[in-house]
Parts: C-alpha cells; sequence; structure tokens
C-alpha cells in the first residue's frame, strides 16, 4: 500500500502558476519533507493533499485510494499549522477531542441535550475522554488538559496541535511549518519529538518548511521546491553532497556553495578566473561550465604559491570565528565574489586580513554545472 | 504632557468638567428627585434635592396602576431580545460566507451589503406598515420584529470581524471533519462574542429606545414597547400630577441607565459603531 | 492493493469537491440574509421611491400615476419648505455645538488622569438612556412656571420664558435637548482619536519648540484629529437630520409649524392624513439629503479612519 501519490499538480492562482506540473511519490510509512524558499508553492502542494485547495489539474491518492473529489474530512489526513489554530475558547482537552467528536457522533447526538443523555454519545464521550487523555500523556500536556490554549506557551501550544493531529490516527500526517513560531531551543528538542511522533504513528509524513536544518535532521527523504516545481527528491545526505542542479547545491547549505564560471579544458581541467581546477575529465573540450566547491571542501595552503595544479591563489580579507569552525573570505586573484572558505578553528593563529592563502578543491569534491544550472556528471 | 499637570490647570479642568457633568446628569438626578416628591413639592419654585415629605410609593404604584408599565417592559424585553437573535440568526451565516467563502456572487452580494447600508431605517417604513397592514400583523409583536430582523449593519460588522479569523482556524476545522454548517457555529460563533457583543449593546439599545416605528404599527397598550409606552403615560397625565409620571420614566429608563453603568467599557464599545453605522 | 491502478478510471467520478461544496455551502448560509435584504429592505426602499409617483392613499382600492405631481406639489408646500429650513437650522445648530463641546471634553479627559472613568461616564449617559422618556424630564425642566431651568434663570436675573411654546424658542430648545443627547457619542468617538495620536509625536513637538498647550494643540492635536473630527461631524449631521422622537413627543411640530422637521411632516403627511403617495415623495427627499451625507462619510472612510 502506497503513503501518498501526487501525480502532475498544477495550480494557478489568477495569474501566477504556483505548481507547474509536480509529481511525488511518498512511501507508506516515510518522513518527507518539502523544503524551499517562501513562495515556491510547498504550502499550496500540502493543501491541494488535504483537500483545503483544489489543483486545477493532476491527482492525488492516499493510501492506494484517489482523493480528488473528496472534502477535507473524508480524506482522513491530520494536520498541524504554522500557527497550531487552536480553537480558542475550547480547552486543550475540547480542541484535542474535536476531530473524535465529530467522527464518532452524528449531528443530532450532539445537541446540547441529548449529548448527556443518549447512550451512544454518552459512550463515545467515555472514549474521547479515554483517547484525549492518552494523546495528552504521550506529549507531555496532560495536566494542561483544562487551560484554554491563551494560558499556555508557544511549546505547549504546539504539543496541543501536535496531540489533535495525533489522537485520530489518520492515514497522512501534514505538517506545514508547525515549529517556526518556536524559538530556536525549542524548536531543537521539538524536532526530536516529531521523529519520533513518526516512528510510533507509523504512517506518511510529509513535512513543509524552509529551514533546511529541519529538513535535513528529521526526514527520510528531502523534495527541494523552487518556483512551483520540485527539482530534486533524495535523502537528506544525497541531496546535499549530489544536487541535481545549481539551484538545489546554492539552497542547501550554509554558509552558500561558491561558485566560479569556468570551460573545460582538454585535459581535464576546468579553467576559472585565477586558476585552473581538476574534475572536468570525460567532458567536452570547450564546454562552458560552472563550478561549485563548498566551503568546508576546499584544502587550505598557507604558501600562496600560484601555479600548483588545481589551486587558485588569493588574499583573505575578512575572517568570522564561530568558536567551533572559522570562515575566511579570500579574494581570488582571478577577481570575482569573495570565496568562502572553512577552516579548522586553530587555523585562526596563521591567518588574518591580507594573509595571501592557495585554495585548492578536495578531489573529486568540485561539483560541475552546465550554463543553464543542470548537473554535468564529470567523473570518469 | 508636562504644560497639563500644573496645579492651576487640574483645577480648572476639575471645575470646567465637574460643571459639564453636573448639567448632562441633571435631568437624571431631576427625574428621580421628583419621582419622590408629593404634587405639592413639585409645584413650587423651590429648588431642592430631597423631598420635606416623601412620596416615593404613591408615585411608584400609582405610575403602575395607571398604565402596564410591566407590560410595558417585558414587551421591551421581548421585542429587543427576538430582534437581536434573528439579527444575529440572518447575519451570522452571511458574514462568514462574505469573509471566508469563495463564491460566485460573494462581490456583489457584498455590494448590496454597503448599499443597504446607505438606507435610514425610516426610508422603507410606507411599504413596511403596508405590507403588515394587508397581512393583517398590524399591533402585533411580529410588526415590532420583523422589518429589523436584517441588520446590514450587522453583516458588515461581523464579516469585518471574521475577515481577522486566521483561515488556518478554518481549515484545521474542516480536517477535523466540521461541515461548514457546523463551523458557523461551533468556530465562528464562539469566535466572534466580542463582535457580538458590541453590535448586541448596539441593537438592544436601539429597538428599546426606538420610537418611530413603534408608534406607527402599534395600536393597544398591551403590545407598547418601553419607548412608546411613556408616551402612554404622559398621556393620562393631564399636566398636574408630574410624580406618577417621573416614577414611570424612571422606571423605563432605569435598565438601560443601570446596564450601562454597570458595563460602561462595553457599552461605550457598543454605541461608538453607531459611528460605523450613522 | 494491487488493483489501485486498475480502479483509477471507475473512481474518477468525482465526488463533491471542497471548492463546490465551499460555494453551495456559501448560497445556502447568505440565503436568508439575500431573502431579507431584498424582502426588508431593498424592494421596500423601491417601493417607496414607486408610490412617490403615484396619488395613493392608505385603504384606497385604487392608486394613479402621477408622475412628478408629488414633487411639484412639494415644491408649493409652505409647510414642507418650513420643515426643510427647520431642519436644517437644527442640523447646523447641534452639529458644530455637540462636536465642539465633545471635543472640549475629551481634550480635558484627556489632559488629566484622575476622573476619567467618572466624566466619561457622566458625559457618555445620555447616549443610551431612552430619549422619549428624558424628553418628559426635559419638558418639566423647561416648564414655564415651574420648570428648573426658569428657576435658575429668573434666579441670575433674567426673565422667564416659555421654551416649548415660543415660536422663536422651540427649535432651538430642541437642539439644546439634541446636543445634550448626542455629546457625548462625539466625545467618546473623539478621545478614541486621541489616544491613537502616537506620543513621542507630542515628545518631538516638544524638542522642536512646540511646548505650550496651545502650540501643542494646534501642531500636533489638531493635524491628527483632523480626519477623526470630520468623520464626527458628518456622524452627528446624520443622525440630527433624523430627528423626531423630541418634535413628535414634546411639540408637535409646533407651535405654528416652528418645529416641523422632515421625519415628523412624512410622519403627518403620511400616517397623519393618510397621503402615502405625498408621504413617500418627503421620504425620498429625505433620502436624498442622508445619502449626499452618508457618501461624503464614505470619501472620509476610504482614507482609513477607523474607531473601532
Amino acid at each position: 500500500m502506497s503513503g501518498v501519490s501526487i501525480q502532475r499538480i498544477s495550480k494557478s492562482f489568477g495569474q501566477t502558476r504556483v505548481l507547474r506540473d509536480v509529481s511525488l511519490e511518498v512511501g507508506p510509512r516515510e518522513f518527507l519533507t518539502l523544503l524551499g524558499p517562501s513562495g515556491c508553492g510547498k504550502s499550496t502542494l500540502l493543501r491541494i493533499i488535504a483537500g483545503l485547495e483544489q489543483a486545477d489539474e493532476g491527482s492525488i491518492a492516499l493510501g492506494g485510494q484517489q482523493v480528488d473529489g473528496l472534502l477535507p474530512r473524508q480524506r482522513d489526513v491530520a494536520m498541524v499549522f504554522q500557527s497550531y489554530a487552536l480553537y480558542p475558547y475550547m480547552t486543550v482537552a475540547e480542541n484535542i477531542g474535536l476531530p473524535l467528536l465529530m467522527r464518532r457522533t452524528r449531528a443530532w447526538q450532539r445537541l446540547p441535550l441529548i449529548r448527556r443523555l443518549h447512550p451512544v454519545a454518552r459512550a463515545a464521550a467515555g472514549t474521547i475522554a479515554t483517547d484525549v487523555r492518552r494523546a495528552a500523556e504521550a506529549l507531555q500536556i496532560a495536566p494542561y488538559l483544562e487551560r484554554k490554549p491563551s494560558q499556555l506557551s508557544g511549546g505547549q501550544r504546539q504539543r496541543v496541535a501536535l496531540a489533535r493531529a495525533m489522537v485520530r490516527n489518520p492515514r497522512v500526517f501534514l505538517m506545514d511549518e508547525p515549529l517556526s513560531n518556536l524559538d530556536a531551543k525549542l524548536r531543537v528538542s521539538a524536532r526530536a519529538e516529531i521523529a519520533d511522533l513518526h516512528r510510533r504513528a507509523g504512517v506518511a509524513f510529509i513535512y513543509v518548511t524552509h529551514d533546511q536544518a529541519e529538513a535535513m535532521t528529521m526526514s527520510d527523504r528531502v523534495g527541494l521546491m523552487m518556483d512551483g516545481e520540485i527539482l530534486q527528491v533524495a535523502p537528506p545526505g544525497e541531496i546535499y553532497d549530489e544536487p541535481a542542479a545549481l539551484r538545489v547545491a546554492e539552497f542547501i547549505g550554509s554558509p552558500k556553495i561558491n561558485t566560479l564560471p569556468g570551460v573545460v579544458r582538454a585535459d581535464g581541467g576546468v579553467a576559472v578566473p585565477g586558476g585552473v581546477l581538476e574534475g572536468g575529465s570525460g567532458l567536452a573540450a570547450g564546454t562552458e561550465v560552472v563550478a561549485g566547491i563548498r566551503p568546508e571542501h576546499w584544502i587550505l595552503g598557507m604558501s600562496g604559491a600560484s601555479g600548483s595544479l588545481g589551486a587558485l591563489s588569493g588574499t583573505v580579507r575578512h575572517l568570522e570565528n564561530l568558536g567551533s569552525d572559522l570562515f575566511l573570505y579570500a579574494e581570488s586573484q582571478g577577481g570575482g565574489p569573495l570565496l568562502t572558505v572553512r577552516a579548522a578553528p586553530e587555523t585562526v593563529r596563521q591567518v588574518s586580513p591580507g594573509t595571501a592563502v592557495a585554495l585548492k578543491p578536495r578531489p573529486g569534491r568540485v561539483l560541475l554545472f552546465d550554463r543553464s544550472g543542470q548537473r554535468l556528471r564529470a567523473r570518469p | 504632557m508636562n504644560g497639563a499637570r500644573t496645579l492651576p490647570f487640574a483645577i480648572f479642568r476639575h471645575v470646567v468638567l465637574a460643571a459639564g457633568a453636573v448639567v448632562m446628569i441633571a435631568p437624571f438626578i431631576w427625574l428621580l428627585s421628583l419621582a419622590v416628591k408629593p404634587a405639592d413639592e413639585i409645584f413650587t419654585t423651590d429648588i431642592r434635592l430631597l423631598p420635606i415629605r416623601w412620596d416615593a410609593e404613591r408615585n411608584f404604584t400609582e405610575a403602575f396602576s395607571k398604565v402596564p408599565l410591566h407590560r410595558y417592559l417585558l414587551n421591551g424585553v421581548i421585542v429587543t431580545a427576538a430582534i437581536f437573535f434573528l439579527q444575529v440568526l440572518v447575519a451570522l451565516p452571511a458574514a462568514y460566507a462574505l469573509a471566508k467563502l469563495r463564491f460566485g456572487l460573494s462581490r456583489p452580494l457584498f455590494a448590496l451589503v454597503l448599499l443597504g447600508l446607505l438606507i435610514p431605517g425610516h426610508v422603507p417604513a410606507i411599504p413596511h406598515y403596508i405590507m403588515l397592514s394587508s397581512a393583517g400583523l398590524l399591533n402585533s409583536y411580529a410588526a415590532l420584529v420583523l422589518p429589523s430582523i436584517i441588520s446590514v449593519f450587522g453583516i458588515f460588522w461581523i464579516r469585518q470581524f471574521f475577515r481577522t479569523v486566521p483561515d488556518d482556524l478554518i481549515h484545521a476545522a474542516r480536517l477535523d471533519g466540521l461541515s461548514e454548517f457546523s463551523i458557523v457555529w461551533r468556530i465562528m460563533l464562539p469566535a466572534a462574542i466580542p463582535a457580538l457583543t458590541a453590535f448586541g449593546i448596539l441593537s438592544v439599545v436601539f429597538h428599546w429606545n426606538e420610537y418611530f416605528w413603534p408608534l406607527l404599527v402599534v395600536t393597544s397598550p398591551d403590545m407598547a414597547t418601553p419607548a412608546l409606552g411613556t408616551v402612554y403615560l404622559r398621556n393620562t397625565e393631564a399636566g398636574t400630577d408630574y410624580g406618577p409620571l417621573m416614577a414611570g420614566t424612571a422606571i423605563i429608563t432605569a435598565p438601560l441607565v443601570i446596564a450601562f453603568l454597570l458595563a460602561q467599557r462595553r457599552f461605550i464599545e457598543g454605541m461608538t459603531l453607531t459611528g460605523l453605522k450613522g | 492493493m494491487t488493483a489501485t491502478t486498475l480502479s483509477l478510471p471507475v473512481e474518477r467520478t468525482r465526488r463533491p469537491s471542497q471548492s463546490r461544496a465551499e460555494a453551495v455551502a456559501a448560497y445556502v448560509l447568505s440565503a436568508p440574509a439575500i431573502i431579507c435584504l431584498f424582502g426588508i429592505l431593498l424592494l421596500p426602499t423601491l417601493a417607496t421611491f414607486v408610490l412617490s409617483f403615484t396619488d395613493w392613499q392608505f385603504g384606497a382600492p385604487t392608486l394613479r400615476w402621477i408622475g412628478l405631481d408629488n414633487y411639484v406639489h412639494l415644491a408649493g408646500d409652505r409647510v414642507f419648505w418650513k420643515s426643510l429650513t427647520n431642519t436644517v437650522v437644527y442640523v447646523a445648530v447641534v452639529v458644530p455645538c455637540s462636536v465642539l463641546l465633545g471635543l472640549g471634553a475629551a481634550l480635558l479627559i484627556e489632559a488629566g488622569t484622575s476622573g476619567r472613568a467618572f466624566y466619561r461616564a457622566a458625559f457618555f449617559l445620555p447616549v443610551t438612556a431612552t430619549l422619549i422618556a428624558m424628553a418628559t424630564v426635559w419638558e418639566i425642566m423647561l416648564h414655564p412656571s415651574i420648570g428648573l431651568i426658569n428657576v435658575l434663570i429668573e434666579a441670575l436675573g433674567f426673565s422667564k420664558q416659555n421654551w416649548l411654546k415660543d415660536p422663536e424658542l422651540a427649535l432651538f430648545a430642541l437642539a439644546g435637548i439634541g446636543i445634550w443627547q448626542a455629546l457625548g457619542l462625539n466625545m467618546v468617538l473623539l478621545l478614541a482619536g486621541l489616544k491613537s495620536i502616537p506620543r513621542d509625536l507630542y515628545e518631538a513637538a516638544a524638542i522642536d519648540g512646540a511646548d505650550g498647550p496651545w502650540t501643542r494643540f494646534v501642531t500636533v492635536t489638531l493635524p491628527m484629529l483632523g480626519p477623526a473630527l470630520s468623520f464626527v461631524l458628518i456622524i452627528s449631521a446624520i443622525r440630527s437630520f433624523q430627528v423626531f422622537d423630541t418634535v413628535a413627543v414634546l411639540t408637535e411640530g409646533g407651535p405654528n409649524k416652528a418645529t416641523e422637521v422632515l421625519l415628523y411632516t412624512m410622519y403627518q403627511e403620511g400616517f397623519g392624513f393618510f397621503r402615502a403617495g405625498y408621504g413617500a415623495a418627503i421620504t425620498v427627499v429625505f433620502l436624498v439629503f442622508v445619502l449626499l451625507l452618508t457618501l461624503i462619510k464614505a470619501r472620509l472612510a476610504e482614507k482609513r479612519v477607523h474607531y473601532s
């Protein structure tokens, strides 16, 4: 049984196309993160899966069932919102119990007096209370069941939202930036909690975020979205090491990847302003490329002696010492934007603004893209 | 505002405001004063606040025996409550649809609501009278209530309030299994309580005090609303015995004045909506 | 679920989707409002227009289309002109007085901290009180011989007046009651406006040398309060244009038409003399005036003036 199957979804709001022919398969127990800058269409895609928005074209299947014509409440999906969307005048228990109440009772059984007298309604109330308590205990919010959301801290509200989603065992969890309203410290512990929730729930999670740390730490796979398209879907390590496109490489990784325009030479080297890099073998001589080197993939030399194959020489302009890492910003002799280099913190004793350095990419770590931004597989 | 903190200014401020306040409250004080005085103390040019001989009991008993004051108050409660209840019943779902749902006639309908805001209540009075009269409904609760059950201002005001409710709350409700109707009564109604309180105060104060329309459709004392009732009471008075008249007037004015004094902030909030309503 | 791919075409028969369900719900939810809007407000308003072109009288079996005759008649009707003039005079007295006094009260209340709640309540009290009942109190206070006001005036050395029976005074006596009733509402609207003026503007003005009360008022308060002030002017104009209660109870348009106002004339013609068509024509004139004022208000509202 498949988890979520998204086929050729397109969506426009007026003149703007927010989703262009998006297809995606999510495994039945997979944690998939849609990562991308704001406005890339990831939230819209999530809302289309939930049934809150309607796709112009394409179709969605959940657990093997086509759901395109179904209302949100008929799809059996749970969603956690960025704002948590807790009902402000209901207690925590009522918030968590509402989805169960709507599923387990009929409208007439919820009428004020009948609710208390009718045996089915009373029995339902009992099982709901049990389930609510179990969910609350799992998320450690049981002491707050009788409070209103306004009396809770941000982290507690976020757990209530999670509890409301998990209490009815949906077949898919959708999460729309659920951590972005938390402070940095809470966000780290909440990441572990959501990963734990995923293990216990054993169903597909689709998680939307613009924060790559969240995407890299929790997901089985990351789908990188930009301008209404999914550029690449891959496990976190792969999307970092083997980006399918320059835009992917530039979005993932902090500080940003260094990019240098270059031309492939007959000997397999790549001529870039200020030097020649290795890594172009197998490509036709004269191919115009963009070479990408991540900041931690430079080998830093102190000599400043240029001419050695594969090295660029430059001058340190600026240093950022974070304690655990040292970032150097060096101006290449060939000009262009400053190159970012990650070095061991101890290096700080040897360099200062003005120091001449030689920069050489680690073997096999130069990523080549064609001028349109597509990845070139250059390895022999 | 340092300049304003000087002592002479503070004294000036209190003297002027206190004088103003006395003028504003004087009619209420005088009303109470006359309501407890015997006739001979009313017909004098001496100014005294408290009577020499208290005659409150006679005044109030006589007021109640002259006209069915309790009936006016009861009618006031029935009519204002029915109007407010029906106004909300009609306006709340429409306000939700206009604020949060996408449908083809959304814009034209809202344009009609704005058009309706331009029409003062007196304008359709003659056709209303004709319709109710031909339906044989004059001098009934229906006649007092029906013309007021649509409050375009209510629709407008609640819609504006609903626009501030985050869409995600409605999305969450849809995913939690609520139909659009359940969303209106379970999610939007409780969320709208502050807006409804303000609107309710405006509506109740307006219809409790309304004179024009009851004057047209009510023909017997048992259907009179409070405002009309004071006039009936006044008409029983040939112009000599003001005590009972003032006692009755005090009874009819009391509910709103007391409510205002108890919940000043809410009343001021509610009545300032008149600014938007016009 | 091996049959998934096979079952696709069958499940394509679409059940109601969110946007369809949303639209259907929207029409059902707004149906009562749409019916009431047309049935109670818009069509009857249209009917008033139509009636104003007929000679219909309440209870008459037939009606005749008489075109503009009612309006031609109005143009030559001395009572109507008197009524229109009186209404304009009433508005011209009540609006500036109630706004200026309301502004004064608001400024003085804001200028200090003590007694704020009391003064606000005292000035606001008449707004919620039943005007028709308080009018009776005013009548006794304005009584020619035993009225509180005459007694006080005489004590100050002036002569007593027959306020409500003197054609020269009656309209102004009613305007006085109108001011008393409207002042509090104007005050709280202006208080809201005053509160929304940022504190640091006063501090900036003080640094720039504008630190006297009058300079501060002219350089900061008045310009910042400008939109609110014009809004309040229009609102109180619309409200006082609809004056009816005090006239109907205290003077019945007299003495000698001295307090005849538009709504009262409409009431008299339409319901006193049962000339529905003629009453409708007066209503239309009334509506035109209120619409003019409301349109000005709408223009001001577009400039984003809010009070809630």
